[in-house]
């Protein structure tokens, strides 16, 4: 049969992103695949060196519009690192807990895109509706939707009143309510399972090999997560049972589960942390200039290992900021997936990855 | 730096049949290695072999008669390992970790488009965030390039008043 090599792109197949594809198809099925990224290369990475920490915080939460806290909080970690400085317990809890909050809001994000992706789209609006429920404490506790804006380099930026504490612990106790319902659908529903089931497999040494991050290799039965492996802000003051949430499955189905248990997890985590928010400020002075250094800090964003590199020279401005998403690093992945596919199944396969354009070229 | 990190590092120095120009640590959670760039796939082979499986990330810093290559490695616990070599600018050429690690294709893509570094072996070191149209040989992170366009600002930012 003959070969046939057509674009997908750069208007992204699945998400509203540009991204280019070539693909290889022999009749229906794929035999290679190769990303062109690029498109929305912002230099951001540059553009650092030109501005003090403070402002280039801010433009590094705009890197990704949906994980933006992890931005804003890894940053502030990096810069915090260089200073020595020790950030109050109160500020981590509430870095935390936004973060976790974040993990729910992407990881629905996520179900409901992918819903969409194999024609179930039932599922979309459900799951995007009880998005809602997330993002309105999100906008509760910052006044954002988007970009919260919560840490800032030396804490957080706003404290937790009680009243904020008693409603995201309504709200987390009904997304673990509709999370329960969300697993049934993931495991049992036929049509979905039609799609998902033995999509887009990627095995074990496979995400090992090729570096993937987060819920694609844990999908894998690669417990790697930075939370429990790295400890970081307050990750280590939880008392329930924590541990990496796996699948053996290896495939766009494993993907999906990994994703609602780890959303049911990210409510739990909420539920521990919120009652014992300890007492105290939440913020310390930073001074604007960081003494010569270089520090590399990690973090477990939605979509997984987060990195940012950061080099100090004594001045108001970095050296040099080095951002690594975890959307970059599951690429090598997403075209291993992509090898032997079906042509109908490459955007589902695309997206089970949760591919961020913006993040992947920054 | 903790025992157990002083104690991984005397480890691995002894270990290693090649030589290692230099241990230390970055912070808490970090060791360095330096070795030369003609060690750098052999020595990749050996911290892969020790536990620190996973590459996270690969790092090019200019540090104007040099370009850093840092590879940030890590396993599943504390520390993590980053390996640095240091290649000069004018000959920046260096082989190729991907037939140790495959994972590295796309960071050494976007450090040769950034940072201008020949990555010797590497299945297909094309473009992968510059536009097709970009120049030849003009590496937007080389400290020239940026200072070039800091100047080109100021000046249109004066002529705009």
């Amino acid at each position: 049969m003959g070969r046939i090599t057509f674009p997908i792109g750069p208007q992204h197949p699945a998400l509203k992103e540009p991204e280019s594809f070539k693909i290889t198809a022999e009749g229906e099925r794929v035999v290679d695949a190769d990303v062109r990224l690029g498109y929305n290369h912002r230099s951001i990475e540059a553009a650092c060196q030109h501005r003090n920490y403070v402002r280039g915080q801010y433009l590094c939460e705009r890197i990704c519009g949906i994980c933006s806290h992890i931005h804003c909080n890894t940053f502030a970690r990096a810069v915090e690192e260089l200073l020595d400085l020790e950030v109050p317990m109160r500020a981590k809890y509430i870095r935390t807990i936004v973060a976790e909050l974040e993990r729910i809001h992407s990881h629905l994000l996520w179900l409901g895109v992918a819903g969409h992706e194999v024609g179930f789209d039932t599922l979309f609006m459900y799951v995007w509706r009880d998005r809602e429920i997330v993002q309105d404490l999100l906008e509760l506790i910052s006044g954002n939707r988007v970009n919260y804006g919560m840490a800032t380099i030396g804490g957080a930026k706003m404290d937790l009143t009680p009243e904020i504490v008693s409603k995201c612990m309504e709200g987390c106790k009904l997304l673990l309510e509709r999370t329960e319902y969300y697993k049934g659908v993931a495991t049992t529903e036929g049509t979905f399972l039609k799609r998902v089931e033995g999509v887009g497999m990627l095995s074990q040494q496979q995400a090992r090999e090729l570096g993937a991050v987060g819920p694609t290799s844990r999908a894998s039965n690669v417990p790697n997560d930075i939370r429990h492996d790295f400890p970081y802000d307050a990750y280590d003051q939880i008392q329930m049972e924590f541990e990496p949430i796996t699948s053996d499955l290896c495939d766009v189905l494993g993907r999906t589960i990994v994703r609602v248990l780890e959303t049911e997890q990210a409510c739990r985590i909420c539920l521990d942390l919120l009652p014992r928010l300890p007492e105290g400020d939440i913020q310390v002075r930073a001074r604007p200039r960081v003494p010569e250094g270089e520090t590399l800090v990690r973090c477990e964003a939605p979509r997984g290992e987060l990195i940012y590199y950061m080099r100090s020279n004594g001045t108001d401005k970095p050296a040099r900021v080095k951002v690594r998403t975890p959307s970059l690093a599951n690429w090598p992945a997403a075209l291993a997936m992509l090898d032997g596919a079906y042509v109908a199944d490459v955007p589902i396969t695309i997206a089970s990855i949760d591919p961020c354009m913006a993040c992947t070229d920054r | 730096m903790s025992e157990v990190a002083e104690k991984i590092m005397a480890q691995v120095r002894e270990d290693y049949a090649g030589e290692i120009l230099d241990a230390t640590t970055m912070r808490r959670h970090e060791l360095v290695f330096t070795v030369a760039p003609d060690q750098i796939v052999e020595f990749t082979e050996f911290v892969v072999q020790y536990g620190w499986w996973h590459l996270s990330t690969i790092t090019g810093v200019d540090e104007g008669e040099e370009i850093a290559i840092l590879y940030h490695l890590c396993g599943e616990e504390p520390p993590a390992a980053t390996i640095r070599t240091a290649v000069p600018k004018a000959a920046a050429r260096l082989q190729s970790i991907t037939s140790v690690i495959p994972g590295a294709t796309m960071y050494e893509r976007e450090v040769h488009d950034l940072f201008g570094v020949q990555f010797e072996g590497h299945p297909r070191l094309d473009r992968l965030v510059l536009p097709d149209d970009w120049p030849e040989g003009v590496y937007p992170l080389r400290i020239e390039e940026i200072e070039k366009r800091a100047a080109k600002d100021k000046e249109e930012k004066e002529e705009n008043g």
